[in-house]
């Protein structure tokens, strides 16, 4: 047993674990973030891709004492204003006033822009793959900011998805770019979604 | 994965002092992207692991002074890919952003999948391809050894219980004018099927140097001399890619039966088709 | 403190939401890393299981010993199936009605395929169990394993599964299937064109990503076994489950958390359910078992890989006249699910043909290797594989083209509903226009007249199931539970699961139209035997056609409650009342009106405004069964409520240098009746083409002789990544209304599997003349084929052909029949006869005369 340390999300989390222990347990069973999957545990399928300061990696094939003391990100990460408190709304008075739907996808200060496109092109089915496709999407548009749809379908080759056929993943990824193109500091709302071919 | 110990050297020298006092049961650590694979489905289950992770002078890329690209064994294959290398080189970083997939790339090493030997991986076809040499610290000093003594012909390496592979040596850019990777696979993400290396020097339209190179087929990557020799001397347009392909296929795998398995047939098909790719783009490419 | 946002003042009616797409209630704890799936449960004192599992496929278990694992640190409790004989209920295939198990926790005597349960062990950790497992002692005595049906049925074959006697199988064949429509002899006689060819498919994953597990919490005091678990059906767990311990249902408790996905492979009740719970009965602490990616392809199910020899006979004009399959059906070395795949498949996949003269014997086999079971499609890409391509080999015989014949033969009837030969009764469609739409999307015409070396185009149709009454199941019944709560919003609960398709959007919809409620005051509750409404779960796409009915039904029986209470307190006449942005109104005044909180808080707080003698209740249930028929004893019936149909065009380009195919292009025209939300039911049919092309292209189970499964990794086992899909983006929707369910809807959920396959296989035909009759056509079969092909100078070829030698059309007379020697031979319209069987049997014994 060793004592570890990895900042997760801005917060530091230290552990007495068993040198075994990969940076997925880690980060599922010492910090309790259980939004980083475990679908093969062989590095293929890409459900626990988290970011491990900038560069994304396939945590289930990463020993925690392997980025002991670094930062890492995970899709928690990636929406943290969203716990602040929600109100409360039960008057009478006040029906109709639940935030209305789109504000949940629209809201860019709740989510970021990968997750918003991911929300309004239906790029999600199941949402096991969802977190870790969310990640290296994130990963690889900040590195690409202009993509072709090919060059998002090889970025994302590494994370199966069995749900989807990819092809509205691949429609997120083009509308999360343009959003992070136009908004490096994503205050503004996302574009609306292209109509759709019947 | 078995129970082993973490030790964390900063200095290779102090790795090799941990590999020898802990010989045979203690493996090197770097990305750990083929290792960890081995060690979760309990087939590879080392006592001891020796990371890389802090010994820093193994990461990076230098050019020596006789011209040569010395790449540290613990660089990643993310690092390789995003490297700007002027002439064939450039081809080292064209492979490193080209296989496994993004994430495994982040970790992956080129020190890693030389020691790995995997024969479908594309670094050792790459390393034998343009005979590059690999640098290894013991106990004893440092050794360089030849792709040909480093990948062993029935396959894995020639590294002992406390070698240390420090480096990758590339050729300068002299050595060649062109250099060509061409794989078949599947999926993005899969290993190799067939691969080929062309590494060529041209000085006036006439082939000074031609080694041409299949991967992924037999055990160790294989040199193919029978099926290019002539050529050296040649002008470049006397390359006949067919004739050459279907030469390496024969020499890599042996002439064709009727009773060759459907595997077998379908490698030789496929190493015909990635030699005449590579043949055609190298010598499509201008000519110094 | 954050201010509140300012909020937007509802008035007019608001906009119905059935139709639109609408963005998922599901979406964000999926985004955000906030749901919880089976292996993101943390309870008290959980403690972790795993299996020992055989890596042999075929064996005499002569000893398992747990002994020395117990001793292990860590090590809680072991077991092995000796340990459980006489303890637990064998369970089994649903056909069997639950009379005969030939499912056990563990093998006890014989180990029928690799990766069956020998063993387990439960201890304080997952590495302390791993560990343990090391040091079980396993003897084993090897058998000869047989993979290939057809070696599994030869004569002098071994005995796969001993001591079982199936009603009508006879050694490794499990049950038997047959279809008799017409006269076959006749049609054959009668043909201009017959066309035969034997086929074979592969044995699929659906390799959910999410895998499968549970975890069982046993509470000793009361008696109450919860057991959480990765599943598409809470009764079939609970229920098969309770069975098999032997305890009352209501003290089996499912909770299913967040499901990711399943494709059939999670619709029944697997050993590592039973496992768990026995665990967790021993020890009185939840215990963990969730599989791992190998274990999970070793001893999941399977799609079942078939052999068919098929043959299909057509007039000059192209009319299809008769159909007639023998089909040796694998289903693996047990199964729940497999059987019906074979009925429910070739029954359905007949369509959209309404051929007059049909004849199929098929044998279910049991062979050494992983269990088959339900996947996306359930029978119907294997069925459709091979008849669409006969359908193209006819057209090639006739002169015709592949629009041509199909545009004769499609289901295209006058008058709706039309009953098919088969049985199907049609309540409407519109294939024939899908298939004109495909025809015309992918360039049909202009690549006929002008084609491109190595670039093919192919069709395939197919029309799919709604919902299904299993043979087994003489019910097809789903149902859903509102409740208003006493703030105006609606809390569902429903007997189906979700596990992908967005049903909480998708009821919520039907809900917020019928009761006018905001959407996003519609919450979806967690299945739970304990409080959910008894349905069979989410299979055979039936989730907006038959839950969605329900959950309709439900809303409306609400509605009309909540009138009456509001006609009473507003003293209106309930005719002139209507519901929209949370409230009742007067039709003329829809600014004006009670809000539902306002009525909910009468019926809840203040009863004496209700009308006298109204129940004060806040709920409305309804149950919907489908007015589907049982199969008939000829293999005819209407299994299913209604049929979605699917066109689909694919053009494949072949390297003939690698003999890798791409499909370049993909046009996909469907009819799915009204569609509750377009861009999910997109979503399906791109996922369906997913599995379709998976099952086409790469996916496929490598056994080698022994029956090891060499493949039980994403590293090997060949599911599609982004970078080998082509754009799907030539999506049509041609909706023809369902007539018989009431909002009209079709089901989604595997039309765009079916036709994937055969569309592939005819376009790669096309494209290099090389008729493939084996799944999956990879890389390395297309070159191989390409150049024996070349080496033999055909110009069209047939690859894997049995019979190389082969150059006219084959006899019937040529291919195998289902051996009936040693078995009953009855006649299956009447099921008299069998008891005069058995009394003449029994009067033969006694010597009676």
């Amino acid at each position: 047993m060793q004592d570890v340390t990895i900042t997760i999300n801005g917060d530091i989390v230290t552990g007495t674990i068993d040198e075994r222990t990969l940076l997925l347990d880690f980060i599922r069973d010492v910090a309790g973030k259980t939004g980083t999957h475990n679908g093969c545990l062989e590095a293929r399928c890409g459900c626990c891709s988290v970011e491990v300061e900038g560069d994304i990696v396939k945590s289930c094939n990463v020993l925690a004492l392997q980025v002991a003391g670094r930062s890492v990100t995970t899709i928690e990460g990636l929406s943290k204003e969203r716990l602040r408190p929600v109100e409360h709304v039960t008057s009478q008075s006040l029906a109709g006033m639940y935030a209305p739907l789109e504000a949940m996808g629209a809201d860019v200060n709740d989510l970021h822009p990968v997750q918003v496109a991911f929300h309004q092109c239906h790029a999600l089915q199941c949402g096991f793959c969802t977190p870790g496709m969310v990640m290296v999407m994130k990963n690889y548009l900040e590195e690409n900011p202009e993509p072709t749809r090919d060059d998002v379908r090889t970025a994302i080759a590494g994370n199966l998805c069995r749900c989807t056929g990819y092809q509205h993943i691949v429609d997120a990824g083009m509308m999360a770019a343009e959003t992070m193109r136009s908004q490096p500091d994503n205050s503004r709302p996302a574009p609306a979604r292209p109509a759709h071919d019947h | 994965m078995r129970a082993f110990t973490y030790l964390t050297p900063s200095a290779p020298t102090e790795v090799v002092e941990m590999l020898d006092a802990h010989a045979p049961d203690a493996r090197v650590i770097a990305g750990g992207q083929n290792l960890l694979l081995g060690m979760k489905d309990r087939s590879d289950s080392p006592a001891f692991l020796v990371s890389l992770g802090g010994v820093s002078e193994l990461e990076g890329v230098r050019a020596a002074d006789s011209g040569e690209l010395v790449i540290g064994a613990a660089t990643t294959y993310a690092t390789l890919a995003r490297m700007e290398f002027t002439g064939w080189h450039a081809e080292i970083a064209s492979v490193c952003g080209n296989l496994a997939d993004r994430p495994v790339r982040t970790m992956g090493t080129i020190g890693g999948a030389a020691c790995a030997a995997d024969p479908r991986y594309d670094i050792p076809a790459l390393v034998t391809g343009v005979g590059a040499s690999l640098e290894v610290l013991s106990a004893q000093g440092v050794r360089t050894i030849e792709p040909s003594d480093f990948f062993l012909e029935g396959g894995g390496t020639s590294l002992q219980p406390g070698d240390l592979l420090t480096a990758v040596r590339f050729p300068a850019t002299e050595a060649f004018t062109t250099v060509v990777f061409e794989k078949f696979r599947q999926r993005v993400f899969d290993a190799a099927l067939a691969s080929t290396v062309l590494a060529l020097r041209v000085g006036d339209g006439v082939i000074e140097d031609l080694r041409l190179t299949v991967g992924a087929t037999t055990p160790r990557p294989t040199v193919c001399v029978t099926s290019t020799a002539g050529l050296i001397g040649q002008p470049v347009d006397a390359i006949e890619p067919v004739l050459v392909a279907d030469a390496a296929a024969i020499e890599v795998l042996g002439p064709e039966t009727s009773n060759d398995p459907p595997h077998l047939r379908y490698q030789r098909e496929l190493i015909k088709s990635v030699t005449r790719r590579a043949l055609i783009r190298a010598t499509a490419i201008p000519r110094s | 403190m954050t201010q509140a946002p300012a909020r937007p003042v509802a008035s007019g009616v608001a906009a119905k939401l059935v139709g639109q797409s609408v963005p998922r209630k599901e979406d964000l704890a999926l985004l955000t890393g906030t749901a919880r799936f089976i292996d993101d449960i943390r309870l008290p004192g959980m403690v972790y299981a795993k299996i020992l599992r055989s890596e042999v496929a075929h064996a005499r278990v002569r000893s398992v010993d747990t002994s020395t694992a117990l001793t292990m640190p860590g090590v809680l409790d072991a077991m092995c199936g000796a340990d459980l004989v006489g303890k637990v209920k064998p369970w089994g295939d649903l056909m069997q009605d639950l009379l005969v198990g030939d499912h056990t926790p563990f093998a006890v005597d014989k180990v029928l395929y690799h990766g069956q349960e020998l063993a387990a062990v439960v201890a304080s950790s997952r590495y302390e169990a791993l560990d343990a497992l090391e040091k079980i002692e396993v003897d084993l005595d090897q058998l000869k394993a047989y993979v290939d049906p057809e070696e599994a049925i030869a004569p002098g074959a071994g005995l796969i599964q001993e001591g079982i006697t199936y009603e009508f199988g006879d050694g490794n064949i499990f049950d038997r299937y047959k279809v008799r429509i017409g006269d076959i002899d006749v049609a054959e006689e009668e043909a201009d064109v017959v066309v035969r060819q034997r086929f074979t498919t592969n044995r699929q994953a659906g390799a959910a990503l999410d895998p499968h597990g549970c975890i069982a919490d046993f509470d000793s005091f009361t008696g109450v076994l919860t057991i959480y678990s990765s599943t598409q059906s809470i009764y079939m767990v609970r229920d098969v489950l309770a069975d098999v311990l032997q305890m009352p249902r209501n003290k089996v408790r499912v909770i299913i958390p967040e499901v990711g996905a399943g494709f059939g492979s999670k619709a029944q009740i697997f050993p590592y359910e039973v496992i768990a719970a026995i665990f967790s009965m021993r020890l009185g602490r939840p215990v963990h078992l969730v599989l791992t990616r190998k274990e999970i392809f070793q001893s999941g199910t399977a799609r079942n890989g078939q052999v068919r020899y098929a043959e299909l006979m057509c007039k000059r004009d192209g009319t299809i006249t008769g159909y007639r399959d023998y089909i040796i059906h694998n289903t693996g070395a047990m199964s729940v699910w497999g059987n019906q795949v074979l009925h429910i498949g070739t029954n359905v996949g007949m369509l959209p043909y309404p051929i007059p003269n049909i004849r199929v014997d098929g044998d279910i086999v049991h062979t050494n290797t992983t269990p088959g079971g339900a996947l996306r499609g359930f029978g119907i890409p294997q069925m459709i594989w091979a008849k669409e391509q006969l359908v193209d080999m006819a057209a090639a015989e006739l002169g015709l083209s592949a629009l041509e014949i199909r545009s004769r033969n499609v289901v295209r009837p006058e008058v709706f509903p039309f009953r098919t030969p088969m049985g199907h009764v049609i309540d409407s469609t519109t294939i024939y226009d899908c298939l004109q739409k495909s025809a015309e999307a992918i360039g049909f015409e202009e690549h006929t007249a002008h084609p491109t070396p190595y670039e093919g185009i192919g069709l395939a149709v197919s029309m799919k199931y709604t919902s299904c009454r299993h043979p087994s199941f003489d019910t097809d019944q789903s149902a859903v539970r509102l409740r208003l709560e006493t703030d105006g919003t609606v809390t569902i609960y429903s007997s189906d699961v979700t596990h992908g398709q967005g049903h909480a959007t998708m009821l919520s919809q039907i809900v917020a139209d019928v009761l006018g409620v905001g959407f996003e005051k519609i919450t979806l509750a967690q299945p739970d035997s304990l409080n959910s409404p008894f349905g069979l779960g989410t299979y055979a796409s039936r989730g907006a056609a038959v839950l969605g009915t329900a959950c309709r039904m439900a809303a409306e029986r609400l509605r009309e409650r909540l009138l009456t209470i509001a006609a009473h307190v507003l003293d209106a006449d309930i005719a002139s009342l209507e519901m929209s942005n949370d409230r009742v109104y007067i039709a003329r005044l829809p600014d004006s009106g009670l809000y539902l909180e306002i009525l909910a808080g009468i019926v809840a707080y203040r009863t004496h405004q209700l009308p006298p003698g109204f129940e004060p209740s806040l709920e409305a249930t309804a149950t919907y069964d489908t007015p589907t028929e049982r199969e008939g004893a000829d293999g005819s019936g209407n299994l299913s409520v209604t049929y979605s149909g699917a066109a689909h065009a694919a053009r494949v380009r072949v390297d003939p240098e690698t003999g890798l195919i791409r499909i370049v292009d993909y046009v996909m025209a469907h009819d799915t009746g009204v569609v509750i939300n377009p861009l999910v039911v997109e979503g399906q049919h791109q996922g369906g083409f997913l599995m379709g092309m998976g099952m086409a292209l790469g996916e496929d189970y490598l056994y080698d002789d022994e029956g090891r499964l060499l493949n039980a990794s994403f590293k090997n086992y060949l599911a599609p990544t982004a970078t080998d899909m082509p754009e799907l983006d030539h999506n049509f929707e041609i909706p023809a209304p369902s007539l018989t369910i009431p909002g009209g809807q079709k089901g989604a959920g595997e039309s765009g599997t079916g036709p994937v396959p055969a569309a592939v296989g005819n376009a790669v035909f096309n494209a290099s003349g090389v008729r493939f009759t084996s799944l999956p056509i990879t890389p390395e079969k297309m070159l191989l084929a390409l150049r024996e092909k070349e080496r033999q100078g055909l110009s069209v070829f047939r690859f894997p052909d049995d019979m190389p030698d082969f150059t006219g059309p084959r006899t019937h007379a040529e291919w195998p029949e289902p051996d009936l020697s040693e078995s009953v031979d009855f006649d299956w319209d009447s099921f008299d006869e069998i008891e005069d069987l058995e009394l003449d049997d029994l009067g033969d014994v006694d010597g009676a005369p």
